[in-house]
């Protein structure tokens, strides 16, 4: 069975991995140094979803948040929990790429996206084989680090 | 244990990263209809050059 830590897999991973820093910090960067926000009146049936995100103020708190993520995965720093906070937004762009706005260039940039979180997260899934469980009892955060035995 | 990097290995990261940086040349200008900018093969390049220089350092490290 390959493994996470072999020659080529890890490296495959480290490509994904700056890959999808950089792609967050490249987005999140170009609104929190130059204040670029795009003309939404040419972005199809999205824009009006866009030009409200906008005017609540939630498209700036998505871009300081891309920027940190971006971090997170540049600096190789709670990888797991910042892939888990980027699935919310790849479903976001995916849904408004491939279902809202279906343009050839946005069918590539919601699949793009997939294909970038999903296969880091299969990459990174052995941290989350405990949330896959049927039925689960309560079980306090700090119960958990307490009886962490995986020290990787 | 971690297999030891071999030129194939180092073959197989440089081809993915070339396949995919056409790709995303192709469709973020649109089959040449947009400029090709930097935003946009930037990320994968990069990364590919960060990621081939660590393979680089492993393989040299481990002579």
């Amino acid at each position: 069975m390959i493994s996470a830590s072999d020659s080529p897999w890890k490296f495959l991973v480290m490509w994904l991995r700056l890959y999808f820093a950089f792609h967050y910090l490249k987005s999140g960067l170009y609104y929190v140094i130059f204040d670029y926000i795009p003309d939404f009146s040419r972005a199809g049936a999205v824009g009006p979803y866009l030009l409200e995100m906008t005017n609540i103020g939630f498209y700036p708190f998505v871009k300081y948040l891309e920027v940190i993520l971006g971090a997170m995965l540049l600096f190789n720093r709670f990888v797991p929990l910042a892939l888990i906070i980027m699935g919310g937004i790849t479903v976001q762009i995916a849904y408004l790429n491939l279902v809202v706005s279906p343009a050839p260039r946005q069918k590539f940039t919601g699949t793009q996206e997939l294909l970038l979180n999903g296969s880091l997260l299969l990459a990174y899934g052995g941290y989350y084989v405990n949330y896959l469980r049927a039925k689960a009892a309560p079980y306090f955060l700090w119960e958990g680090f307490k009886n962490r035995e995986d020290r990787r | 244990m971690s297999t030891k990097i071999q030129n194939k290995h180092i073959f197989i990261i440089t081809a993915v990263v070339v396949i995919w940086t056409l790709i995303v040349i192709g469709f973020s200008t649109s089959m040449g209809a947009r400029p090709l900018r930097m935003y946009d093969w930037g990320p994968p390049v990069f990364s590919g050059l960060i990621t081939l220089a660590f393979m680089l350092k492993e393989k040299n490290s481990s002579r």
